[in-house]
């Protein structure tokens, strides 16, 4: 996928330093920095346990590191008052791993929730208030953008196959046109087409509406099908980062053997823990 | 020397930890209803909960009052005849039923429902991620989720114990007139006589407290809960158990505050 080449005057969208996260005596996060320039598709690799969902809920303030900083266009979001915090967030759409649809809901109506919380929108010209009725016909042609049928959206997504799922979760993640983009996990528990589907879809969505995006994986062809840049986490530090289309010959051996899936070379202590 | 000390070292950790917790539970409390004072309110989700709290436990409810009202008649009527007491019959049936029996059955069929059921629901919404979904789709959680059930439960008890209450004095009234031949003028002018307004208002006053202990112990055990299906299923049992233990607490409290002399 090909973002915009980012500016060099220009200041990161996502700056992190020195990020530091531990549960009781785990050190997850140990000094990560990174920096994601605006409009750039950002794809973060490493194994399970590696801290990749940790920060990721880092960013987004799910969870409070123990040091570091996080920036969002130049703004502290660790320092932020509630109310530019609220407003950083309005900034961010997210996919995660399971969906994590609303069972309580219809499809429609989890795909239109960040459009009608009351709460949620502070309501302007760009964003007029919608009536359940506007929503419904919203979420029907945001259900269409991911390949989806507007009838769909009267269904309880537990009627739903994990493929439909996860194209419901990014229609939810996508509804307010967030400048950025988390995806955790895309692919995980699809088939190879399905797979693919979801990372084409993925592609449209954040060429379409210029957003910067960040998405965690092991999938290595999820990876190179989504990533501008890449960088591999492994024990809570950043080891490598470059471009997505050199992710499988990097010259680094952590990431060289984790993108080939080799058993011997140096995280081999790591699995036989 | 050692095995005392490490036995106090271990009431001691237990009884900090009880501290914690209260604690928590306090500090959960007291969020969820400021919300509730804090535009926007979520009326289509406390709808939902008021239905499931009110109208949905109703048949449990009713059946467990209209029996226990007929078992009090019974049994006192066993006890009384000895004395030649059976006159007494309506007033304890109607005293049992408003002050104590109304609330407190009706709480506990609630916790057992209601309680496990706002557990298990937040609970899976905890272990699914939906909860961090909430939050990225710039809603609070609880908010969204905890404000509407601790109102629900406080208004839908009472209204509860006020059905409970009327069918708990028709069991007995029922088992009064076609079993142990009391005349039902007689037996509904000594009810009337007995109650008194006090009686029904503090049995209501009860419930209020209990609905809102049950919907606080769903929502924290379920809000608080851990590590996939497993810890769902703890937070289910601790959020009924804990209900339970909470309302049969407070009965005695509330008892004591307002009808000991």
């Amino acid at each position: 996928m090909t973002g915009q080449p980012p500016s060099p005057s220009k200041p990161p969208k996502i700056r992190i330093r020195g990020l530091y996260k531990s549960f009781g005596s785990k050190h997850v996060l140990s000094g990560v920095d990174l920096d994601v320039a605006e409009g750039t598709s950002f794809v973060i690799i490493g194994g399970s346990g590696s801290g990749k969902s940790v920060l990721l809920r880092c960013i987004l303030g799910l969870i409070t590191p123990d040091a570091g900083t996080i920036e969002i266009d130049g703004k502290d979001v660790l320092t932020a008052s509630w109310r530019e915090r609220e407003a950083i967030i309005g900034e961010i759409g997210m996919l995660f791993q399971n969906g994590a649809l609303f069972d309580s809901l219809t499809v429609w109506e989890n795909v239109a929730f960040g459009l009608l919380a009351p709460e949620a929108r502070r309501h302007s010209a760009a964003h007029p208030r919608l009536t359940r009725a506007q929503a419904k016909v919203r979420a029907g042609e945001i259900l269409n953008q991911v390949g989806l049928d507007a009838s769909v959206g009267d269904l309880s997504p537990s009627e739903l196959s994990g493929g439909m799922q996860k194209r419901v979760g990014l229609a939810r993640a996508i509804a307010d046109k967030p400048a950025i983009l988390f995806f955790d996990e895309p692919t995980t528990g699809l088939d190879p087409i399905m797979g693919a589907v979801i990372d084409g879809l993925i592609v449209d969505c954040v060429k379409q509406m210029g957003s910067t995006a960040i998405a965690i994986t092991h999938d290595m062809a999820s990876a190179q099908r989504i990533g501008d840049e890449a960088a591999m986490l492994y024990k809570g530090k950043l080891v490598w980062q470059g471009p997505a289309s050199s992710l499988m010959h990097s010259g680094n051996p952590l990431v060289d053997q984790f993108t080939h899936g080799r058993r011997e070379g140096p995280i081999t202590m790591e699995l036989r823990r | 020397m050692n095995a005392v000390a490490d036995f106090i070292a271990a009431i001691g950790r237990a009884a900090l930890a009880l501290i914690r917790s209260a604690g928590a539970i306090a500090l959960f409390a007291l969020e969820g209803l400021s919300h509730a004072v804090r535009p926007p309110f979520y009326w289509r989700v406390f709808g939902t909960a008021l239905l499931d709290t009110g109208f949905l436990s109703l048949p449990v409810v009713a059946l467990t009052a209209l029996f226990s009202g007929g078992v009090i008649a019974l049994q006192s009527y066993t006890g009384f005849a000895q004395y030649h007491a059976q006159s007494a019959i309506a007033s304890i049936v109607v005293l049992s039923v408003t002050r104590e029996l109304g609330p407190v059955l009706a709480g506990l069929m609630v916790a057992g429902r209601v309680g496990a059921a706002m557990a298990a629901e937040i609970g899976t919404m905890r272990v699914t991620d939906q909860i961090d979904a909430l939050t990225t789709l710039r809603t609070s959680p609880m908010k969204y989720l905890v404000t509407p059930r601790l109102l629900a439960g406080i208004i839908a008890l009472p209204l509860l114990v006020v059905v409970a209450d009327i069918l708990g004095v028709a069991g007995g009234f029922t088992v009064a007139t076609a079993k142990l031949a009391f005349s039902p003028t007689a037996y509904i002018t000594a009810t009337m006589n007995a109650v008194k307004t006090s009686d029904v208002t503090v049995g209501l006053v009860k419930a209020a407290v209990f609905g809102f202990l049950i919907a606080l112990m769903g929502c924290y055990h379920g809000y608080t809960s851990r590590g996939g299906a497993e810890g769902v299923g703890s937070a289910t049992t601790s959020a009924v158990v804990s209900a339970s233990i909470l309302v049969l607490a407070f009965d005695y409290l509330l008892t004591d505050l307002f009808f000991a002399q």
